[in-house]
């Protein structure tokens, strides 16, 4: 029997797209404190947005993208955790999956590592859009709950957004449906660290003979949802482009992206759409051949990928490099 | 002519006069050859299409001896929401999603709940029509618990079931009612079933295909090649010929009518070259011990569970579903007419009576190859394992009740020592029984590793073992959802190893399982699977 306390802690983030698991990830890297922490982060779509938006060392953070860890990618990941372990030892990994995966498929494989020896599991967070909760349909809002309850931490982010009295129902919510789940407030994800690292000190999973629900069949999530992705080397029109958002709020669940505009080509914005709303913010500096990529994410029925196509070729500035 | 070369990987025949061949060659759906490359290719007669195994692992398909995919599709399929506590994991958080759905349900629109677990759900307490009408006054609900034997009912489900308190109880059923008569909630065993179909029937055929396809490719995708449709019902067979016909990688089905009454019509088939055969006819002769109607020597515990929660009266010993006289027609019948039995059985008393009853009929009229097989025996105890051998009966095992239920079958139901023999699936290998093992879909998922990995290590949910003593050697496990269950399902000479002649269902692993740690098993990946000489599935 292999110490489980030798084998590197894993860190799980689930959440529905655009929740706040990116924002997590930063919150734990910026109070790392001296820990090496590696962080796998996966995006749906075939670009990932996510990979230029963690603040870690090239080395230490490992893209996995078109896809989902829970499935589809569930090899890479594995394979990709196993040679980590051997090879390069970190403190504790962070796996970011992707808003459409089923944290329970991704239990098992992290289950199946624990079994080898190589990790354990350590603490599953689960990051929930008070913001967006309700709004998504009943069957939707199952989903996230059913998510939420296979967890051992519920973040009930974006705190700020909502009233209390919405916090507090779905508070209520979150109570009578979990078991042994601990359930936080959050703004910005704004847990400290301990919390994360030493609510599970104590415990170790015991994997020995977990039942572990069914989990959707390996297509499910690719024939639910579409991605749209792209990446282009000319700035886009400010307005145009702001207007294409705004459509594409009725239609997409989730796009982000990092964009140069032809006003003001040496700043990189990053934006964010998640259900209506809309953020943006200025990254840093770039040189003007820097390319703007984005990704689209939506549920099959409702996206019209030539259309966004078309759309999107108007954002395009005239003339310009 | 189709012919397929498999090579570069290990090949598990589970047939000791092929073992270790280097290729395996199939042709149109057959296995033609076992051995030597150089022979295989000397004596091919074409080009054939060349399968490099790139390192994994050929094995004959997996058969899974007890299931029930179409019912599956039925019982667990859209739009029956998942409340199993793996899914939902306390009372209270059950009746929150039971509420919510109401919340959003249409007029009129039936609504069902699968998976209410007396003994896992944290916080148990017995449901009531009133309580259910509370909840959901304008709509027909109903919850089935995980077992699948029983069914709590609000006032419109009973109506458009047509129970009421003028309603018999069918022999062999259970309906909960006050001292006036009226239903309270409760109903159990064969009506369950019957009273289901209402449900299903309102919610149409196109709903039905859509979900029997996504259970076939359950158990597709899990490399399971033949399996039984145990309570087979004559009205299923559309429902298996349309999917034969759509193509769809329909396992082979092994059929085993359900019967009720002594005088049912058993029609004996067998479609498209062992695709669906009638196996034999399957009678339960007791229920499940997750409600208390089995029949044991010794009592359940005496517990607040067993008390209150169960509702089971002190020093409960259950009883069987039919009265015997009733049963003995039964069996009787269906045994005078050539079928196989298979009796579903738990409680200990429940397999002396019916090894009794058999024991009495073979004497009356011998018949050498019965191959009677007892589903489930969970109780079953040492000297029932001797007498069963003796006389030729089979077990077929449903061993994922220890890593479900482990823990309160060990804790409040039967304590330590009797759950130590709980399934002893271990003593009747040793003494030279051929099992079968079961996941009695959907009662628990399809997965052949899984069941392989709950017999060798019989670990609970909460990591104890429950009577290392009984667990199985990998090579026995293996045999028990390969060649063992073909032999169990009648189809030896056809299914269950890899052998020239048989049909040339395949599945490929990545990892060999007889050199993987028992604790493992189950993480083994099925890469492919192969259904008479086709690829159905591949994980890629
Ligand atoms: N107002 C508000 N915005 C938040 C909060 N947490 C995150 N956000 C914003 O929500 C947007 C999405 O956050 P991310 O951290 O990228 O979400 P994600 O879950 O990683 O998204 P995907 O990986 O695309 O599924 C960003 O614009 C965040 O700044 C919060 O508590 N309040
Ligand atoms: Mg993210
Ligand atoms: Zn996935
Ligand atoms: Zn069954």
């Amino acid at each position: 029997m292999t110490d489980l306390l030798n084998c590197v802690p894993i860190i799980t983030i689930g959440g529905f797209l655009g929740a706040g698991k990116t924002t997590l990830v930063n919150r734990i890297l910026a109070q790392a404190d001296g820990r090496r922490i590696v962080v796998f982060v996966n995006d749906f779509g075939s670009i990932n947005i996510d990979y230029d938006l963690i603040e870690a060392a090239d080395t230490d953070r490992i893209s996995l993208k078109n896809g989902c860890v829970c499935c589809t990618l569930n090899d890479d990941l594995i394979s990709s955790i196993v040679t980590f372990c051997r090879e390069d030892q970190p403190d504790t990994i962070v796996i970011e999956s992707s808003g459409v995966s089923n944290p329970r498929s991704l239990d098992q494989s992290i289950f199946a590592l624990q079994s080898a020896g190589h990790v354990r599991l350590y603490n599953r967070i689960y990051v929930l859009d008070a913001d967006q909760f309700g709004s998504l349909g009943y069957e939707n809002t199952e989903i996230l709950i059913d998510h939420a309850v296979a967890s051992d931490l519920v973040l009930v982010n974006k705190s700020d957004l909502v009233s209390d009295k919405k916090l507090r129902a779905l508070e209520a919510t979150l109570d009578r449906s979990t078991g042994d789940t601990a359930v936080c407030r959050t703004t910005h994800c704004d847990v400290a660290i301990d919390s994360i690292f030493e609510s599970n000190e104590s415990v170790s999973f015991s994997c020995d003979g977990v039942v572990l629900a069914d989990v959707e069949p390996v297509q499910s999530h690719r024939g639910r949802y579409h991605s749209w992705s792209k990446t282009v080397e000319r700035p886009l029109r400010r307005e145009t482009f702001q207007e294409f958002l705004r459509e594409l709020s009725g239609i997409a669940l989730r796009a982000k992206g990092t964009i140069v505009f032809d006003d003001d080509p040496t700043h990189l914005s990053a934006f964010d759409l998640v259900g209506n709303r809309m953020t943006n913010r200025t990254i840093g500096n770039c040189s003007p051949q820097q390319a703007s990529k984005l990704v689209v994410i939506g549920k099959n029925d409702s996206m019209n990928l030539e259309e966004l196509e078309y759309r999107f070729a108007a954002c395009l500035a005239e003339g310009t490099v | 002519m189709k012919e397929t070369l498999f090579h570069g990987g290990t090949i598990i025949t589970v047939d000791e006069s092929t073992a270790n061949p280097e290729v395996v060659v199939a042709h149109d759906g057959t296995i033609k050859f076992t051995g030597s490359r150089s022979e295989a290719e000397r004596n091919l007669s074409g080009a054939p299409t060349y399968v490099d195994l790139d390192g994994n692992c050929l094995l004959p398909g997996f058969i899974d001896a007890h299931s029930h995919p179409l019912w599956a599709a039925k019982t667990r399929g859209s739009p029956v929401v998942d409340v199993r506590p793996e899914i939902v994991p306390t009372f209270d958080a059950v009746l929150a999603k039971i509420e919510r759905r109401v919340a959003v349900a249409e007029p009129g629109e039936y609504l069902l709940f699968f998976g209410l677990d007396t003994q896992l759900h944290h916080g148990f307490k017995i449901l009531t029509r009133e309580q259910l009408d509370s909840i959901a006054p304008d709509n027909p609900l109903g919850v089935q618990t995980s077992n699948c034997h029983a069914l709590y009912l609000n006032s419109a489900g009973f109506e458009v079931c047509g129970i009421d308190e003028k309603t018999p109880t069918p022999t062999g059923s259970i309906i909960e009612r006050s001292v006036c008569g009226r239903p309270t909630g409760k109903i159990a065993e064969a009506i369950t079933w019957q009273a289901l179909e209402a449900f299903y029937e309102a919610w149409g055929d196109d709903r039905l295909c859509e979900e029997f396809e996504k259970c076939i490719h359950e158990f597709i995708r899990n490399g399971i090649t033949t399996t039984t449709e145990h309570l087979y019902l004559p009205f299923y067979k559309t429902y298996y010929l349309s999917a034969l016909k759509k193509g769809w990688p329909l396992p082979r089905i092994a059929a085993y009518q359900q019967a009720i009454t002594p005088d049912m019509k058993v029609e004996p088939m067998n479609i498209q070259n062992d695709r669906l055969w009638m196996a034999g006819v399957k009678i339960h002769a007791d229920g499940s011990p997750f409600i208390g109607n089995i029949w044991l020597s010794r009592p359940y515990l005496e517990n607040q569970f067993t008390l209150v929660n169960m509702n089971l009266p002190p020093g409960h010993t259950g009883s069987v579903n039919y009265p015997e006289e009733y049963f003995e027609k039964m069996v009787r019948n269906y045994v005078s007419q050539g079928w196989q039995m298979s009796i579903h059985t738990q409680g200990d008393r429940t397999i002396d009576m019916v090894l009794d009853l058999l024991d009495q009929i073979l004497s009356e009229v011998p018949r050498l190859d019965h191959r009677f097989r007892l589903e489930h025996c969970a109780l079953m105890r040492d000297d029932q394992i001797e007498r069963a051998i003796r006389m030729g009966v089979l077990s077929s095992f449903f061993i994922n009740h220890i890593t479900h239920w482990g823990a309160p079958i060990e804790d409040v139901l039967f304590g330590p020592e009797r759950a130590a023999h709980y399934i002893p699936a271990g003593t009747a290998a040793k003494q030279g029984m051929r099992i079968s093992l079961h996941a009695d879909t959907p009662m628990t998922d399809p997965s052949c590793l899984e069941l392989m990995q709950a017999a060798m290590t019989r670990r609970a949910n909460d990591g104890r073992c429950l009577g290392p003593g009984e667990c199985l050697e990998v090579e026995t496990a293996l045999r028990a959802v390969t060649i063992d269950a073909a032999y169990q399902i009648g189809k030896e000479d056809v299914l269950g190893s890899i052998s020239p002649g048989k049909h040339a269902d395949f599945v490929v692993l990545d990892a060999n399982p007889l050199q993987t740690d028992s604790n493992c098993i189950r993480d083994i990946k099925v890469k492919q699977t192969w259904l008479a000489g086709e690829c159905v599935w591949t994980n890629d």
